[in-house]
């Protein structure tokens, strides 16, 4: 059989899937093919690019006067810095001409700005646990960002504001001296809550990271609690439970965590209890066998749950 | 109500929004408000720490030991002109959460022979228990390095100092630091209880 005819076929199973009719699929057919990519990615990848070359310029130009300059200089080089490019990445989002400007002006002012806040308690504090400082920084840098977010809802303030309000409940759970893994353990569930929000939101781009740093976050700290306890097996049902989240959630990026944790888990269990009386062959059989079906699994579960979705 | 309809449609992120905020509430109604009902540390804890002298100023050098229920140094000559580890003897009260050096002269014990047990004046009104928990049920634990967990370490909860202490259950009475020293593992050594006569050791070296 042809392309063309597997493509036809393809395309018929498709539209019969998706309740598709002639008439849309000619009226799609009919619209220009898309041959040239647009015009704004160039402009973006030269926003992009024009941001980190900026961004470069200003800190090797930090770098080869700090010396020289004194405490004012240094606060003013670096948090005034960060703060005229958020004011600058505000002012590109009231034309339309530079608002493709916004985002690296935004993520260069979420690392000048930050470094400014530290550097100033640095050069006129009375020295202490730096946590507080971060502490500090954070929660003003969460204020700005969450503000800006809520008056402008751009993705990348999202980002930003999501990021710091990780480090300030970071450094807030360090300073509290609460337990690192039910610390860890909450701090994944909340991202993994903020995540799948962002997944029914117009930020659903950055969902994927969230995801990724809840999920590490809660297995990670899950399995250093329950490891060498009566409970450990129980790390198979969380694993189990965060697969099935993926598909709740239509997350590939879940989905992948999840499976790998299993799989890790697998190996693990199969190294501590069978490694010394099956032997290591049967002991990577049995793995082997594990990240086939894992991965069987895992195949079929996106296309059934998530790629269709 | 705008509040409750926006919880109710974006319940998720509410909340993934109110999951660390409650955790930092109820670390802080657990353990907090317990300590401020706590009663302090009734008994003085002995512990040295170590500091280093370039050139020693006193012709021994000595560490502490709890001898039937009383502070005894063993003394040992310095070689003259090189530098050494010197004990400092320190003494921390609950009550008023502070930590005080205890001086003592190792120049009037006169000529005695290295490993030598010795009494000293400074110490000798001191009753000490030397168990691990004190009388009225407080634990010493030195400061150290601790470490939060991967993925926080990354957003900043990582490797920090944590402040030697007295524990008994939730109640935690932290040590003042001492010129930058959090009295560590490996610099400080734990003695005992100062007690009244009655209470002397339930255990002995």
């Amino acid at each position: 059989m042809s392309n063309r005819e597997d493509a036809l076929q393809e395309i018929a199973a498709l539209a019969r899937h998706n309740n598709i009719t002639l008439e849309e699929i000619a009226t799609a057919l009919a619209a220009p093919a898309p041959g040239k990519p647009p015009a704004s990615l160039m402009s973006k990848l030269f926003a992009y690019f024009g941001g980190i070359l900026v961004f470069a310029g200003i800190c090797v130009f930090i770098g080869m006067q700090w010396d020289s300059m004194g405490k004012a200089a240094h606060v003013v080089i670096t948090l005034g810095t960060g703060f005229v490019l958020f004011l600058m990445a505000l002012a590109t989002l009231t034309d339309e001409r530079f608002v493709r400007a916004a985002t690296p002006l935004f993520l260069a002012s979420s690392l000048f700005e930050p470094t400014g806040i530290l550097v100033m308690l640095k050069e006129y504090g009375h020295g202490g646990d730096e946590r507080y400082g971060f502490l500090f920084m954070s929660l003003i840098m969460l204020i700005q960002h969450g503000t800006a977010l809520i008056a402008r809802g751009r993705t990348v303030l999202a980002f930003t504001a999501i990021t710091f309000g990780a480090i300030f409940f970071a450094t807030l759970f360090s300073l509290l001296e609460i337990s690192p893994n039910l610390a860890g353990t909450v701090f994944g569930a909340s991202l993994l809550c903020i995540a799948y929000a962002l997944t029914n939101s117009r930020h659903a781009a950055i969902a994927a990271f969230w995801y990724l740093v809840g999920s590490l976050s809660l297995l990670l700290s899950v399995f250093d609690a329950v490891r060498h306890t009566p409970y450990e097996v129980a790390y198979l049902g969380i694993s189990a439970f965060m697969i099935f989240l993926s598909t709740l959630a239509r997350s590939r990026t879940l989905l992948l965590v999840s499976t790998g944790s299993m799989l890790c888990y697998i190996g693990y269990f199969t190294e501590e209890h069978f490694a010394h009386t099956l032997g290591w062959p049967v002991s990577l059989i049995i793995c082997g066998l594990a990240l086939l079906g894992m991965g069987s699994l895992a195949m079929r579960l996106n296309n059934k749950y998530i790629k269709k979705g | 109500m705008p509040l409750k309809n926006f919880i109710k449609e974006n319940f998720v992120l509410v909340v993934g929004l109110a999951l660390p905020v409650l955790l930092v509430i109820g670390f802080l109604a657990a353990s907090i408000l317990p300590q401020s009902n706590a009663v302090p540390p009734q008994y003085e804890m002995l512990f040295t720490t170590t500091r280093y002298d370039q050139a020693s100023s006193t012709p021994y050098n000595a560490e502490f030991l709890v001898k039937h229920g009383r502070l005894v140094a063993r003394v040992w000559k310095n070689r003259p002109n090189t530098g050494s580890y010197a004990k400092k003897l320190m003494a921390y009260n609950g009550k008023t959460q502070s930590v005080r050096e205890i001086t003592y002269d190792l120049s009037k014990i006169g000529d005695v022979a290295d490993y030598t047990e010795v009494s000293l004046e400074e110490l000798s009104a001191l009753h000490v228990n030397n168990a691990t928990t004190s009388p009225d049920g407080y634990v010493f634990e030195t400061a150290g390095y601790h470490g939060g967990w991967p993925i926080t370490e990354i957003f900043g909860g990582g490797y920090h100092d944590r402040r030697a202490r007295l524990v008994k259950g939730s109640a935690v009475f932290k040590l003042p630091e001492n010129n930058g020293s959090l009295y560590n593992y490996y610099d400080t050594q734990f003695l005992g209880w100062v007690v009244p006569p009655q209470a002397e050791p339930a255990h002995e070296q």
